[in-house]
C-alpha cells in the first residue's frame, strides 16, 4: 500500500473473481493506494443499497464494488444486480450532492489484479480532487439557478 | 367500566408543525370522541378546546397520563412544546408520520433554510410577504414568529418517546384501537406493550394486506403516476409505478394500492429495516429489466441507466416520509444550513 489513507475507499470484492484478483495484487507485490479497504463478500449481488449507504454514512469517501465480468458471475447474475443498484444509488445520492464518481463498479477476472489496483489508484486520485464526502443542500439551486419552476421573473 | 372523575386519566393532545391531517383523523372518530371525553380528563387539546401553553406550564412533572404529539419539530416553539409535554406527560406518544418520522416536511432539508425562506417568501408566484418572514407588524405591535430549526426532526430526535403510531394520517380504525388500548390499560383491564413499540400497525409490510396480485418482477422502465392507467389487478410495480409497499410497515390495510395509487410509504419502515428508502431502492433495482448477462457491457450499463431514468425524483419518491432519520440525512453535512 502506498500514499495516504485519505480519501477512504471501502471496497466490496466478490470472493470468486475479485478477491482472488486482489490476492494476486498482494502476491505480485504490486503497490496500490492505501485508501482502499478491501472487504470480501460472497457476491456483488449481496452488496445491498442499505449497506452502501451505511458505508457512506459511517464516513467512507467512496465505495468500490468489484465483481466478475457479466456472464461470468458465479451466482448467475449477482453482478448485474449490483449494476442496477449502482445506477439507482447514483441517482438518489446525486440529490444530496454526492458525486457519481464516489460509487464505482469494476469488473474483474481472477487474473486481473492489476486492473483492480489501477481502478483503486485512479479512484483515490479522483476522490482526492473532489475532497471529503459531504451532504450538500445546494443541489437544487445548482440545477435551477433561476429559482426553479414557479419562480416569477424579476420577483 | 368508566373511571370516576376523580381518578380519570389525564389526556393532552398537541399539534406541532404538520398539515392538520392527524387532527382530522381525530375528528373522524366521530361519536367515539365522546367516549374519549368520558374516559379521560382532557387537560390540553387545542383542536377541541381553547387551551394555551400556560395551561401546561404549571403542571407537575408526569401529571398527564397520556400525551400525544402530532406533527414534526420545525421551529423553536415546536421543540419547546415537545420538551414541555415530555416533562408533564407520564406516557408520550409520537402520533402520525410527522411526529414519528419527520415525514414530508423533512424533504425541505434537501435545500438550505436560506433557500427555503427565499423560495417561499420571495420567489413564489404568489409571494406577498413582509420583508422578514419572522416579523409581522400590525396594529397591536410586532408579531414575532419562532425561528426555524436547522432541520426538520421527528419528536424522538429531541425527547424520548414511549410509543409511536404511524400513518399519514393513522387509519381511524387503528387510532380507535390505540385509544381502546390505553383506556383498557388505565382501567387495569389490559397491559400496555413494551415501551418503544409501534402501536396501530402490524409487523408485516403493506403488500401483505394488498389485494393485488404478487409482482411478476420485471420492469423495463419506471413511470410516473400520471402516465399510466394502472391495471385493476396487477401489482402496481409491474406497471412501472414506484409503490413503496414492499418497504413499508403494514397496518393501514393498503387502501392506496387497492385504489390504484402507489403506496407512498407513510407507515415507515418495518422494524427490521434501517433505511426505508434504501430498501425500496434495492427492490426497484431488482425489478429493472436490463437484458441478459451475455449482453455487451456498455449496452448493459446504458440499459440500466435508461430503466432508472423514469424515476425522476428518487429521494422525493422513496424517502417521502423517512428522510429525517435516513442514512442519507446522516451523511456529513457542510455548513450554511442554519438560518
Amino acid at each position: 500500500m502506498v500514499g495516504s489513507t485519505k480519501p477512504l475507499i471501502v471496497g466490496f470484492l466478490c470472493t470468486w473473481c475479485a478477491y482472488r484478483a486482489a490476492d494476486l495484487v498482494g502476491t505480485t507485490r504490486r503497490p496500490y493506494t492505501a485508501s482502499l479497504r478491501p472487504l470480501r463478500v460472497v457476491c456483488t449481488g449481496r452488496v445491498g443499497t442499505e449497506l452502501v449507504m451505511r458505508t457512506f454514512a459511517a464516513g467512507a469517501d467512496g465505495v468500490l464494488i468489484v465483481g466478475c465480468h457479466p456472464g461470468e458471475c458465479h451466482r448467475v447474475d449477482g453482478n448485474l444486480k449490483a449494476l442496477r443498484r449502482v445506477a439507482l444509488l447514483r441517482l438518489a445520492l446525486a440529490q444530496v450532492g454526492v458525486e457519481a464518481e464516489r460509487i464505482q463498479l469494476v469488473w474483474s477476472a481472477a487474473s486481473e489484479g492489476g486492473a483492480i489496483a489501477e481502478a483503486a489508484d485512479q479512484m483515490a486520485e479522483t476522490l482526492r480532487g473532489l475532497g471529503p464526502l459531504v451532504r450538500r443542500t445546494d443541489v437544487f439551486e445548482a440545477l435551477h439557478p433561476d429559482g426553479g419552476p414557479g419562480a416569477l421573473e424579476g420577483a | 367500566m368508566i373511571a370516576s372523575p376523580a381518578t380519570k386519566p389525564r389526556l393532552a393532545v398537541y399539534w406541532t408543525t404538520g398539515c392538520g391531517g392527524c387532527d382530522a383523523a381525530f375528528l373522524d372518530l366521530g361519536e367515539r370522541l365522546l367516549e374519549i371525553e368520558k374516559s379521560f380528563e382532557v387537560v390540553f387539546f387545542p383542536l377541541l378546546v381553547d387551551h394555551k401553553r400556560e395551561d401546561l406550564d404549571g403542571l407537575p412533572d408526569g401529571s398527564i397520563d397520556l400525551g400525544l404529539i402530532t406533527g414534526a419539530l420545525r421551529n423553536t416553539e415546536d421543540v419547546d412544546m415537545a420538551q414541555l409535554l415530555r416533562r408533564t406527560s407520564d406516557t408520550l406518544v409520537a402520533f402520525g408520520a410527522c411526529a414519528q418520522l419527520g415525514s414530508v416536511l423533512a424533504l425541505a432539508d434537501l435545500v438550505s433554510v436560506t433557500t427555503l425562506l427565499r423560495t417561499v417568501y420571495r420567489e413564489g408566484p404568489s409571494s406577498r410577504y413582509p420583508r422578514s418572514p419572522y416579523e409581522l407588524a400590525g396594529e397591536g405591535g410586532v408579531l414575532r414568529l419562532p425561528d426555524l430549526t436547522r432541520s426538520v426532526q421527528p419528536v424522538e430526535a429531541v425527547v424520548p418517546v414511549d410509543y409511536s403510531v404511524p400513518g399519514c394520517p393513522p387509519e381511524v380504525a387503528r387510532l380507535w384501537e390505540v385509544f381502546q388500548l390505553f383506556m383498557g390499560a388505565f382501567d387495569g383491564r389490559t397491559q400496555l406493550p413494551e415501551r418503544g413499540s409501534v402501536l396501530g400497525a402490524t409487523g408485516a409490510t403493506v403488500c401483505e394486506d394488498c389485494p393485488r396480485l404478487p409482482p411478476e418482477g420485471r420492469v423495463s422502465r419506471f413511470r410516473r403516476i400520471h402516465t399510466v392507467h394502472p391495471d385493476a389487478e396487477r401489482c402496481l410495480l409491474d406497471d412501472g409505478l414506484v409503490c413503496s409497499g414492499p418497504a413499508t410497515r403494514g397496518g393501514c390495510g393498503a387502501p392506496c394500492p387497492a385504489a390504484g395509487a402507489a403506496c407512498g410509504g407513510c407507515y415507515g419502515a418495518p422494524s427490521e429495516v434501517e433505511d426505508q428508502g434504501a430498501r425500496m431502492l434495492g427492490a426497484l433495482a431488482a425489478m429493472a429489466e436490463i437484458g441478459t448477462p451475455e449482453a455487451d457491457e456498455m449496452e448493459l450499463q446504458s440499459q440500466a441507466e435508461e430503466a432508472m431514468a423514469g424515476l425522476v425524483d428518487p429521494v422525493g419518491s422513496l424517502y417521502r416520509y423517512c428522510f429525517a432519520r435516513s442514512l442519507l440525512a446522516r451523511l456529513r453535512q457542510t455548513g450554511g444550513g442554519a438560518p
